[in-house]
């Protein structure tokens, strides 16, 4: 400990400074578990409430002006409609746009103003979506309050993530991969299709799922598209009004007698049951199928 | 290609110059649908400033349309517009002058005032509120993951973390209204605390961001080179002087937009406001009062029915573009900040 010896240093004694340290690698803990403290209450209290409402007409009923009878039939059922449409929407463009930026875009002023771009749009506030949504699909567009309108408004809104996170797959697969199939006098769609696009597969897949659950658990936008609190029916066409989940809840928490709190609570262990699924598959996709290189 | 279809049984009998021109014709037009998909990101942005700035002039227009609406009766909105502000007829600039200076908001009743200070007050409060959580221990949760914690436990802690990020909001919505506002009540405040509040909001908002601060300056610090933190380990320091002397200061920039991005999503963020913090736009700072923010107004505004190209259709997009405005500036900051602080380690 030569460093005590120069004249400019006065340090504390070790012990105090040791002290501290232990202190501080203390708080780090503390600070990192009280997140997943908030977490554990938070569902702990979502349970409490919901628990006693748990029961299958909270799937089979329609909402309703007393608490006993709401259920969440058109919103389930509106829920998986928007989503599917969306999904079927940006995943095909999204995926494409995550090629062509990793394996075609040349690097320079365009490929960098893209990823800009991107980055920026994946800021943009969801309700900022929402009237996007609105003045393009519902007014301009002609479609309505409706299913459509809804889908392509969350489409946009997961774009960005769905485009991220397949380039990040993309990247993952090492060069030797492509430069063997150039070897063998591959074109550059052969390299992507036959050999790019399997490898990468478990990690897109697992990509599309977060943004699928990013989007079933998205409200802002939709409540200005598809704020219909009230459906008292089951969607039939893409140019349906419509309802989902999470605005049904959104709807019974601003009710303003208790009662409707706890039909709230029940929803939303619904909706974090979905989302607890989702997320799981996406774990075991990645799991089972991801190669380590 | 392995397609086994007659078209390209057909092409493998073809001579090779022939198969040769098709495939090369094939791939670039595959090159042009994927370069298409991904200019749709740079379309869409375009859409978004273009739909929000046009309606955004339509809403500084109105004393314009309003001036007239009594020759077009028949906009029965634009009428009471004119009824409600005749001073402000025929003069736009007026309006822009009352929208960014003046402190009532309430175009939704009938005596219509434009001054959207008392909105952006309560999106500053709730959001500083938001940080003021979410800053602190995410930081100190990235130092644990990033200079203590095993691999084996960062594995395990940063993606239970980051459950967080991925609960719904309106899940925090309705734990901020009908859990933290009664226990803060109970608690701390008694009934000084109003049923809809910022400070809830903002609590909740914070622990909502906390995941994305705490992976973001994780990355920031695990890039900060290990020669540092063994030089000063070398000379003596204790892992607290290594983390707050060495790393944290390298980190700094990089801290500062993630802090930034936090913020961007605090200022966005719209089911727990909307529940938590209240209706009422409140020209306060006051956190225990109810406040309302840009994105409450605009949920507030879109649960009622508004017709296309009303007074209050117009307002939602004017407030919508003040709140795009904002979040690019400071994500762009940021975004910019995190690019070069990578380049420097990379």
């Amino acid at each position: 400990m030569s460093v005590r010896s120069l004249p400019t240093v006065t340090p504390r004694p070790r012990t105090v400074r040791v002290r501290r340290a232990r202190w501080f690698v203390a708080g780090c803990q503390a600070a990192t578990l009280v997140g997943l403290l908030f977490l554990g209450v938070l569902l702990a209290d979502v349970v409490r409430d919901g628990a006693p409402m748990l029961r299958p007409h909270l799937v089979t009923h329609f909402p309703s002006r007393f608490p006993a009878q709401s259920g969440y039939a058109s919103a389930l059922v509106g829920t998986v409609l928007v989503i599917s449409l969306m999904a079927f929407l940006a995943f095909p463009l999204g995926v494409a746009a995550a090629v062509y930026l990793s394996e075609y875009a040349r690097p320079g002023r365009l490929a960098t103003l893209l990823h800009v771009n991107i980055a920026t749009l994946a800021g943009i506030p969801s309700v900022v979506y929402g009237l996007l949504g609105l003045g393009l699909f519902v007014e301009l567009g002609r479609m309505g309050k409706s299913v459509l309108a809804g889908a392509c408004t969350l489409a946009l809104l997961v774009l960005p993530l769905t485009i991220l996170t397949a380039r990040e797959a993309i990247a993952a697969v090492p060069r030797s991969v492509r430069d063997a199939a150039y070897a063998l006098g591959a074109t550059r769609w052969q390299v992507v299709r036959y050999q790019v696009l399997p490898y990468a597969a478990p990690g897109i897949l697992t990509g599309l799922i977060l943004a699928l659950s990013r989007a079933v658990g998205e409200t802002a936008p939709l409540i200005m598209l598809g704020a219909l609190q009230y459906v008292p029916f089951l969607p039939r066409s893409p140019l349906d009004y419509f309802t989902v989940l999470p605005i049904q809840i959104f709807n019974y928490v601003s009710q303003p007698q208790p009662a409707f709190h706890a039909v709230a609570a029940a929803g939303i262990i619904l909706l974090l049951a979905v989302l607890l699924l989702l997320n799981a598959t996406a774990i075991w996709l990645r799991t089972r199928w991801q190669v380590r290189w | 290609m392995k397609t086994t279809t007659a078209a390209g049984a057909e092409s493998k009998n073809k001579a090779p110059a022939v198969r040769l021109r098709r495939r090369q014709r094939d791939g670039r037009l595959i090159a042009a649908v994927l370069a298409a998909s991904a200019y749709v990101s740079v379309a869409v942005t375009l859409g978004i400033v273009g739909v929000l700035a046009y309606e955004a002039v339509q809403f500084f227009r109105l004393p314009l349309d309003a001036a007239g609406a009594g020759r077009l009766a028949g906009r029965a909105d634009l009428q009471r517009f004119a009824e409600a502000r005749p001073d402000l007829l025929g003069r736009p600039l007026a309006l822009v002058r009352e929208f960014f200076t003046e402190t009532t908001w309430s175009p939704l009743f009938a005596s219509k005032r434009f001054g959207v200070l008392p909105l952006v007050a309560g999106t500053m409060v709730t959001s500083a509120i938001a940080l003021a959580v979410a800053v602190p221990l995410g930081l100190l949760a990235a130092i644990f993951l990033s200079e203590f914690a095993t691999r084996r436990l960062r594995d395990r802690l940063k993606p239970s973390l980051e459950v967080l990020a991925g609960v719904p909001t309106v899940v925090y919505g309705y734990f901020a209204l009908t859990f933290v506002t009664p226990w803060l009540q109970d608690h701390v405040f008694g009934q000084a605390l109003a049923g809809q509040n910022a400070l809830a909001a903002g609590l909740v908002m914070g622990v909502m961001i906390l995941p994305l601060v705490a992976s973001l300056s994780e990355d920031v610090m695990r890039a900060v080179p290990a020669d540092l933190r063994h030089a000063a380990y070398a000379l003596g320091a204790t892992p607290l002087e290594v983390t707050l002397r060495t790393v944290l200061p390298a980190a700094l920039p990089g801290i500062g937009a993630a802090c930034m991005l936090g913020l961007a999503r605090a200022l966005g963020e719209t089911m727990i406001v909307a529940l938590a913090a209240g209706q009422s736009p409140a020209w306060t700072v006051n956190p225990l009062e109810p406040m309302m923010t840009l994105t409450a107004f605009v949920v507030q505004v879109s649960l009622g029915d508004t017709p296309y190209g009303s007074v209050e259709y117009r307002t939602l997009f004017a407030t919508g573009a003040l709140l795009l405005v904002m979040t690019l500036a400071i994500n762009a900051t940021s975004i910019a900040v995190i690019q070069r602080v990578r380049q420097r380690y990379a």
